[in-house]
Order: structure tokens, then sequence, then C-alpha cells
């Protein structure tokens, strides 16, 4: 059965744990890094520098807690036992146990989602912003589904779930599809929220104090996630063991 | 740079459709037996049925609100001025 990394604890907080070979997974990771700065770029000219860093670097510090900490609790069995890990043989920088170009993948995907999703939605529209989000979230969703059919036969990352202890699509635990989903809604949520209610509205306080709670409550969208996320694994348990797929089960 | 400046509104399509083109050529590349197989550092690795082109092609075909979503916004922000 497949299993951690021998070094996994070892190496966890090395910035660059091994680097065997230039790969193609890694002229990936340097288009992902390029496009990263387009978007950025975007969000300059659109927003002005301060919200689109405010943005980027939100996303960069939610995802990066949100799956160390799915990765970590897996490698301790603090919920049940493993999840999935990255190999450590794949990708160029790290942080934690997560490749920065995971990172920024998912802020060129919600990024990119978002301001698609404002140009289709009327400003006029009823609920615009929340056809905005919800758009964002099935935009992003569905390049995952062909994302990771690929990546896994790649092994760019390893689901070490027990088969009967997910319930699968497309080989990968459904999960994972609603916590992606999920995270895109609620972080372009939470910015917009902070961004009209206090970084506008509060002049009087130093930018140190704005920006600080700003990253003090970017937890709330991630205890959001991970609440639904156990919610969810839980009403699924009868259907535990099913994979909705037209793959067969190999091992 | 210039370009960049002139075409800048249109970066989010370039972001979202580059970025998804990408996994497409990768999936193109590992049907075809293009790709060195990746074994390095893995304990018994999981086992998959191979990817064929008609897997990839319903793939694809599940983002096809996708792209009708995409193909409106560009639309859109081709008329719009900003």
């Amino acid at each position: 059965m497949a299993d951690y990394d021998p070094l996994f604890y070892e190496k966890l907080f090395s910035f660059i744990k091994y680097l065997d070979s230039f790969s193609l997974r890694n002229i990936t990771e340097i288009v992902t890094y390029l496009l990263v700065a387009l978007l950025i770029y975007h969000g300059y000219k659109k927003y002005g520098k301060k919200k689109i860093a405010l943005f980027f670097l939100g996303g960069f510090l939610l995802t990066g807690l949100e799956e160390n900490f799915m990765v970590i609790q897996g490698y301790f069995y603090l919920f049940g036992g493993p999840t999935y890990y990255y190999d450590y043989h794949s990708y160029l920088f790290w942080i934690g146990a997560i490749p920065i170009v995971v990172l920024c993948a998912w802020f060129v995907l919600t990024y990119s989602s978002f301001q698609i999703a404002e140009i289709v939605v009327s400003k006029d529209s009823s609920k615009a912003l929340l056809k905005k989000l919800l758009l964002a979230g099935w935009m992003g969703t569905s390049i995952d589904f062909v994302i990771d059919p690929i990546i896994i036969r790649r092994y760019g990352w390893i689901w070490l779930n027990v088969k009967e202890h997910a319930v699968w699509f497309l080989q990968v635990p459904v999960t994972n599809f609603i916590g992606f989903f999920l995270l895109v809604v609620s972080f372009n949520y939470y910015f917009i929220w902070y961004w009209e209610k206090y970084t506008r509205r509060h002049d009087a306080w130093s930018s140190i104090k704005t920006n600080g709670i700003y990253f003090i409550l970017v937890l709330l969208p991630l205890l959001f996630v991970i609440g639904i996320i156990i919610i969810c694994s839980i009403l699924l348990t009868p259907l535990k063991g099913i994979d909705f797929s037209w793959w067969p089960w190999l091992n | 740079m210039k370009k960049l400046n002139t075409y800048w509104k249109y970066l989010p399509f370039v972001g979202y459709l580059g970025f998804f083109l990408m996994q497409i050529i990768i999936g193109l590349l590992l049907i075809s037996g293009s790709l060195p197989p990746v074994t390095l550092g893995l304990t018994d690795p999981p086992l998959y049925q191979d990817l064929t082109y008609i897997d990839l092609l319903v793939l694809l075909s599940m983002n096809i609100p996708t792209f009708l979503i995409v193909a409106i916004a560009f639309k859109k922000i081709r008329n719009k001025k900003l």
C-alpha cells in the first residue's frame, strides 16, 4: 500500500526537498509562476497594488494552512488516518508539506474564475455577488475534474485514504471537490466582505492593524471549509467505499 | 510590455485557459506514452487504469458549461472599453 516518503517528517521544514532532476513537472511549475505574475499584473492594473497583494497573500496563507493541515493531520493519524501527500521528489520549492506551485495554482484558478464570473454576471442583477461566487466556485472545481485524474496518474500527489473510508469520484475523494468549491467561494466572499467592511471604512486604523486583522480573520473561511468537510464526511458515511468512476479500482 | 498594457483586460482568460491547456497537454503526453514513468521515491504507489483519448474527451465534455461561460465572458469583455 502507498505510504508517505520515508523522510517525510525529517524534510517537512525544508524549503527545497530533493532536487533529483529537472522534469516536465518543473516546466509546468515555471509556467504556473508566470501565469501568477500575469494575473498579479492584472490585479494591479484593475485594483491597485494593495488590494491585489492582500488577495494573493491572504489566499496563499489560507491554502497553505489548509493543505498543510490536511496532509500533516493525516500523517499523525489525528482524524481517522492518512489523507494524501505530495511527492517530495517532484517539485522545486515547498512550504511545509505543500509545494508552493500548488498554492500558486489555487490563486490562478480562484482569481481568474472570479474575474470571468464578474464579467458574466451583470451588476444590476439581483443577488449578483452570490451568483458571481457560485459561478467562480463552479469554474474552479470543473477544472479540477480534469486535473485530478491526470495528475494522480503522474503521482503529483498520492491519495492514501483506504477505499472504504471515503466516497470517490473519478478515483478522487468527493470531499476534495467539495473542499475546492468551498475554498474558492468562501475566500472570495471573505475578501470582498473584509475589503468593503474594514479596509475602506476604517481610515483611522493603521495599515498594520488593518492588514493584521485581515490575516488573522482569514482563519474564518478555513474553519468554515474544514467544518463543512467534516459534516459532509459524516453525511456521506452510507456511501463510503463507492467510486463513481468508469475506471476499475486496481488495488 | 506595451501589448500587455493594451490587452491586460484579457489576462484572466490567459490565466484560466492557459492553466487548463497545460493540463490537457500533460494528459495528451501521458496517453501517447511520451512521458517517462514516475517511480522515484514512491513507496508502493497506487495503480491506475491507463488514461485513453476517450477518457480525456469525456473529461473535457464535463467542462462544456464552463467553456460556454468563458465564451460569453470573452464576448462581453471584447465589446467593453476599460
